[in-house]
């Protein structure tokens, strides 16, 4: 039932920022509806063998960023109004850029530099479409 | 009732090579710690002085509120203990162990018992003495998980398990954990898994504990930062910091409390940051007890 | 709660030894009618008892051996150390096991032969030095379980088990040689020479010296591994 979650050790990112895309997901593609029930902290991490706190930081961040709600300290639930889809996709893009920008300090390009390379990126993109 | 499955303070043990010496450490009931050090540096000593199998010399050590070793056999009624150099009877078959420790525990769970059977793979009318390394390893931790003690003791459990059965048994101890009155304590060289489940971790190297703290404080502290560092700049000295290894215009700095006024502080100083990298529990801890080496040394 | 616990680790001793206590009865019993009934030649005599009393040492060793000593060499004491019992309770479990092993078979070996020897023909001189020997051997049992208790280590039981087996052949020379004894030993009667009367006071005493010393050694000890 909770297995949809699972840690990978090849991907090089901490499990609790995994565990925060994988609740995320689930939430954007609607198989969690604003207002659902998670799992308890302790039900995930048994479920997917990660340790008590490592889930407990992902349901703290994720209520930080609004994305779920916490009753009584007890029970999560999906928040209404998670503007999910957007949010999704914003964090996808930052990713790409700090992948760009790692790249553009080996080649020890300017950020102006890097930049402009964007821009004529999107203007491109812009023509074709 | 007390909330600390194991409370140790000022512990020493001394023998003619080796010695634990002021040792300290706490664990609350519902988490797991992983003791991770290299060979000899006294985590089986460590794990069986909490079971009252050598006593320490000096210091105070609680387990689940009882006194060790004076409460010993009180605390044994509640704990399971499993080492990597623990055999059965040879001559005795699976089911025999069985019942032996089933007729002694009141709590043992027989369905529970049968699951892990089929789970592990294991029957009962084989002698211990014809399994394999492995079956005889799963066949150990069966008869301790089947008891279903409130606190488990566990050296080097994975240890010479296959990648299945290894799983299987993370399986089970994180099962363990549903229970938020037990707690576990495993040492394990196997950096992988203890980054993995564990709640806290506890490095101890020598003897001596280096460091010990929750997973995710460890994995947001430690840090290696990449830097250029273009001629005439010199780095300055920066609290935190727990290497620095420069090689012509490149430096790697480890520290263990990252921070951006750490990053700023070189940046401001002329060096360029190349690269933030987060640091695998591995890593981590070599550089740890590298660092603590070098401090003793001095 | 945790006495049963003992009774449990002694009765599980027993039936882990059952094979070395069986065989010990049958080959004793062997060679008790070897020795006695073996057409009352010398030599059927002399081999018979020899193999007698080597039996014994057989038993003594193997137990001590394999109650004491082999649970610590395959590391099969940390399981047992990890049930409900203290390290002090496991040893003395060990204590007891090991002499009601040993003591029951010795008892019946050692009633059968002092029986056969006063229901039968056979000179009933011969008893004193028979239970001589037998105490010796009781004596060589009690040290051995002593000194594997206190001492986790092969090189001392080696020395032990060369000893006792050594002191067993100037003992029987030494008694022999007893005028007294030698003529005794022949007679129709049981005749106590003093000799006899002493070694086997020295062997009793001995005997409970050394399992008081395993009990004080037992009770002072700290650490079983």
């Amino acid at each position: 039932m909770h297995s949809f979650i699972t840690i990978s050790h090849a991907d090089r990112r901490p499990m609790y920022l995994q565990i925060i895309e994988q609740i995320r997901h689930r939430i954007a593609v609607g198989d969690w509806k604003a207002g659902d029930e998670l799992p308890s902290i302790r039900a995930l991490a048994v479920a997917t063998q990660v340790s008590v706190i490592t889930v407990k930081r992902a349901y703290l961040e994720l209520e930080r960023e609004g994305v779920i709600v916490t009753r009584q300290g007890k029970a999560s639930f999906v928040a209404e109004n998670v503007d999910l889809g957007g949010q999704l996709r914003r964090e996808e893009l930052d990713q790409h850029l700090a992948a760009a920008a790692q790249i553009g300090r080996e080649l020890a390009l300017t950020p102006e530099e890097l930049i402009e390379r964007l821009r004529m990126r999107m203007t491109e993109g812009r023509k074709k479409s | 009732m007390t909330d600390l499955a194991i409370e140790v303070e000022g512990v020493a043990k001394a023998y003619r090579f080796f010695a634990l010496s002021d040792v300290k450490l706490t664990l609350p009931c519902g988490q797991i710690m992983g003791l991770v050090g290299p060979n000899g540096a006294g985590k089986s000593t460590l794990i069986r002085i909490l079971m009252s199998l050598i006593h320490q010399d000096q210091g105070q050590v609680r387990v689940l509120g009882h006194s060790m070793p004076e409460e010993q056999v009180a605390a044994k009624w509640q704990v399971g203990y499993v080492s990597d150099d623990m055999r059965l009877y040879g001559f005795g078959t699976l089911g025999w162990h069985m019942r032996f420790v089933a007729s002694i525990y009141p709590g043992w769970d027989a369905p529970y018992a049968q699951t892990l059977l089929k789970r592990f793979n294991l029957r009962t009318e084989q002698q211990i003495r014809h399994l394999s390394h492995g079956e005889r390893a799963k066949a150990t931790l069966l008869l301790m998980l089947a008891r279903r003690p409130r606190l488990l003791l566990l050296d080097e459990p994975t240890t010479g398990l296959d990648p299945v059965a290894r799983h299987e048994l993370l399986v089970e101890l994180m099962d363990v954990l549903r229970d938020e009155r037990r707690a576990i304590l495993f040492s394990s060289h196997n950096t992988q898994d203890v980054e993995q489940i564990s709640d806290q971790i506890t490095f101890i190297d020598r003897g001596r504990i280096i460091d010990s703290s929750d997973k995710e404080s460890f994995i947001e502290r430690w840090r290696r930062l990449k830097l250029e560092v273009p001629a005439g700049v010199t780095l300055p000295g920066v609290a935190g910091v727990v290497d620095l290894d420069v090689s012509g215009h490149l430096a790697t700095v480890t520290t263990n409390a990252h921070s951006d006024e750490l990053e700023r502080a070189y940046v401001n100083a002329g060096a360029t940051l190349h690269e933030v990298q987060r640091m695998t529990l591995e890593e981590i801890f070599v550089a740890n007890v590298m660092a603590s080496r070098r401090e003793r040394a001095s | 709660m945790s006495r049963s616990i003992v009774t449990r680790l002694i009765l599980k001793d027993f039936y882990l030894q059952w094979p070395t206590l069986t065989g010990s009865l049958v080959l004793g019993f062997a060679t008790l009618a070897l020795a006695l009934f073996g057409g009352g030649s010398p030599v059927t005599f002399y081999v018979g008892s020899v193999s007698f009393i080597c039996v014994l040492i057989l038993l003594n060793v193997l137990l001590v051996g394999s109650i004491v000593a082999q649970e610590k060499k395959d590391r099969v004491i940390l399981f047992v150390l990890s049930l409900p019992v203290s390290t002090t309770q496991y040893a003395l479990a060990k204590l007891v096991s090991s002499l009601l092993a040993f003591l029951i078979p010795f008892c019946l070996l050692g009633a059968a032969a002092v029986l056969v020897i006063a229901l039968t023909p056979i000179p009933h001189g011969l008893i004193p030095l028979t239970l001589a020997v037998m105490m010796y051997v009781c004596l060589y049992f009690c040290i051995f379980l002593t000194v594997a208790l206190a001492v986790d280590s092969a090189g001392w039981n080696t020395v032990v088990i060369v000893c006792g087996n050594v002191l067993l052949n100037f003992l029987i020379a030494w008694l022999l040689n007893r005028p007294s004894v030698a003529h005794a030993s022949k007679a129709a009667a049981a005749v106590w020479a003093p000799e006899i009367l002493a070694t086997l006071a020295v062997e009793t005493l001995g005997c409970l010296l050394a399992l008081g010393a395993a009990v004080v050694t037992i009770l002072r000890k700290k650490d079983f591994l």
